[in-house]
């Protein structure tokens, strides 16, 4: 198994207004893949499509090697899933839903559910109903690793929480994953807190897979390169234009280049450009100007 | 042997409907015991002619008929509902990532309801033999507890099975049976008039054809139709 999920030519439709259009994915196997995008570019959506809680209108989906939706549950024994609000029944006490959880899934580690429950301090009395939004987030995160999944699909199982409780969390999985090399799918928009787990990203805007590829990839040479004097034309660069700006302060443009390297320095010395600045960017930064890019097209 | 997962769906089941089931629970019991204790008292009273008690019960007890076969479709329709409502409440999004086939898991649902609705016939059984065994039943009536609980409980199964379907859908389903059941009463008459007027013949409108195929025998609700009375001759 090379990839954990695979989505090939997965087509849907919302409406007038929402698509997700000819989409391809690879999730490898043993990745922590973050799913980054902007509110409403549709990551619930994908993900809800791969786990076939919304029908598509046409592509396939292979979820550890089962497709779907034929082979449906045979993958979803092995994959725990949160979702982005809470899903579970209200009804129910804290050691009644682990209860409930625990018949439907052979692999259910009870030893390991008790110790989550005392390390995230969850009554195990108390109602799901009258549970805390943070206690709530902690008892998916607890059911979904409890199950002791090779596949966890995490649709935004942080927001709304408080730091400490999104620390919790996010401990958690992390501990899971070195202790079992499982797969994970994390879709956020809160793009800081994938840069230290991830290893593969892709990037979602409008329902469009912009890209997807390892992590140090996407960030590997991506700069801000202050210019005076930059050619009008970018044609023939040995790097990858990803946005360019003209500097609100001064006569220069910003130019945001993927695939740098100082020797690249030739290119804009030989067209009469002078190099100001060149500054390292974050994940937020190239995930931000990677989404400009893709919205406005640069001028080349 | 029940599985765990059964288990599970069975308290689940007993979570979701415990106290929205506890008003029918009561009425189960206490509706047998009312109907005849009002029924013995109207017969007790002075100006009441002794020889015609047994008519008098009849009398009585026909009207009371009405009462068990409401109460029955009303249990059938909200154990149905407390079924869906906290998957309804979610989305869905739960039941729908357990590594279950959606059709085990409506029918791990539907068995939930099912025992419930089994619950509530139990108790009217029960509501029916202590309302028998306190009154003296003039003669020659009969009493029909075990008859009468049975009946019971097929209609309000009947009336969970319907609507517990329909419950399962989406609002849009819904929509669909509702917008559906409104042609067929609204132009169905008209069409039924045109077939009648072109081919000259006597061809019923679909709601009264529905109506019969739905209550005639062997249609589900002929069960409503019989007789629903405790005491009979």
């Amino acid at each position: 198994m090379s990839n954990a999920i695979e989505a090939r030519g997965l087509n849907y439709r919302a409406g007038k207004t929402f698509e997700i259009r000819d989409m391809n994915l690879n999730v490898p196997a043993g990745s922590i893949y973050g799913y980054l995008g902007p509110n409403g570019s549709g990551k619930t959506t994908t993900i809800r499509l791969l786990l076939g809680m919304t029908k598509r209108i046409s592509g396939d989906v292979t979820l550890l090697d089962h497709r779907s939706p034929d082979d449906l549950p045979a993958a979803l024994a092995k994959i725990g899933y949160v979702p982005e609000r809470p899903h579970l029944y209200p009804t129910l006490t804290v050691a009644e839903a682990m209860r409930f959880h625990a018949a439907f899934y052979p692999t259910w580690d009870a030893q390991w559910a008790t110790r989550l429950l005392r390390v995230f301090e969850l009554p195990h009395d108390r109602r799901i109903a009258r549970l805390s939004k943070g206690e709530t987030g902690k008892l998916m995160i607890l059911l979904a690793l409890a199950q002791r999944p090779e596949l966890l699909i995490l649709d935004e199982p942080t927001d709304g929480l408080d730091p400490m409780v999104r620390r919790d969390v996010l401990a958690a999985v992390i501990d899971y994953v070195g202790d079992t090399g499982a797969t994970v799918f994390i879709s956020s928009h809160l793009v800081h807190e994938l840069e230290r787990m991830c290893d593969w990203v892709g990037v979602l805007d409008k329902g469009r897979l912009v890209t997807e590829m390892p992590i140090t990839q996407f960030k590997a040479g991506v700069k801000r390169i202050r210019l005076i004097g930059a050619p009008e034309q970018a044609l023939g660069t040995p790097f990858e234009l990803l946005s360019r700006v003209p500097e609100a302060l001064s006569d220069g443009e910003s130019w945001v280049v993927r695939g740098w390297d100082d020797p690249m320095r030739e290119y804009f010395e030989a067209r009469g450009a002078k190099i100001r600045d060149i500054v390292d960017l974050d994940l937020e930064e190239v995930f931000v100007e990677m989404l400009r890019n893709s919205r406005q097209g640069v001028t080349r | 042997m029940m599985s765990a997962q059964m288990k599970q769906m069975l308290h689940l089941q007993w979570k979701a409907s415990r106290w929205p089931m506890l008003p029918f629970a009561l009425l189960c019991v206490g509706l047998p015991l009312m109907a005849v204790s009002t029924t013995m008292q109207a017969i007790a009273e002075p100006h009441h002619d002794p020889s015609y008690a047994a008519s008098g019960v009849l009398d009585m007890m026909s009207g009371w008929a009405g009462m068990f076969a409401l109460l029955s479709s009303l249990l059938g329709a909200a154990v149905a509902l407390t079924s869906w409502t906290l998957d309804h409440r979610a989305n869905h999004v739960y039941s729908l990532a357990l590594p279950i086939s959606r059709a085990r898991y409506s029918l791990f649902k539907f068995a939930g309801g099912a025992f419930v609705v089994i619950g509530g016939g139990i108790l009217l059984l029960i509501g029916c033999l202590i309302a028998v065994s306190v009154y003296d039943i003039p003669e020659p009536l009969s009493t029909y507890p075990f008859s009468l609980s049975l009946r019971f409980f097929i209609g309000a199964l009947l009336v969970f099975s319907m609507v517990f379907a329909a419950a399962a859908g989406t609002i849009r389903t819904t929509i669909y049976i509702v917008v559906g059941a409104i042609i067929v009463v609204i132009f169905g008459p008209v069409l039924a008039d045109i077939i009648n007027t072109v081919f000259d013949t006597d061809f019923g409108t679909p709601g009264q054809l529905i109506l019969r195929a739905l209550t005639d025998w062997p249609g589900p609700f002929h069960v409503f139709g019989g007789s629903w009375m405790l005491i009979d001759v």
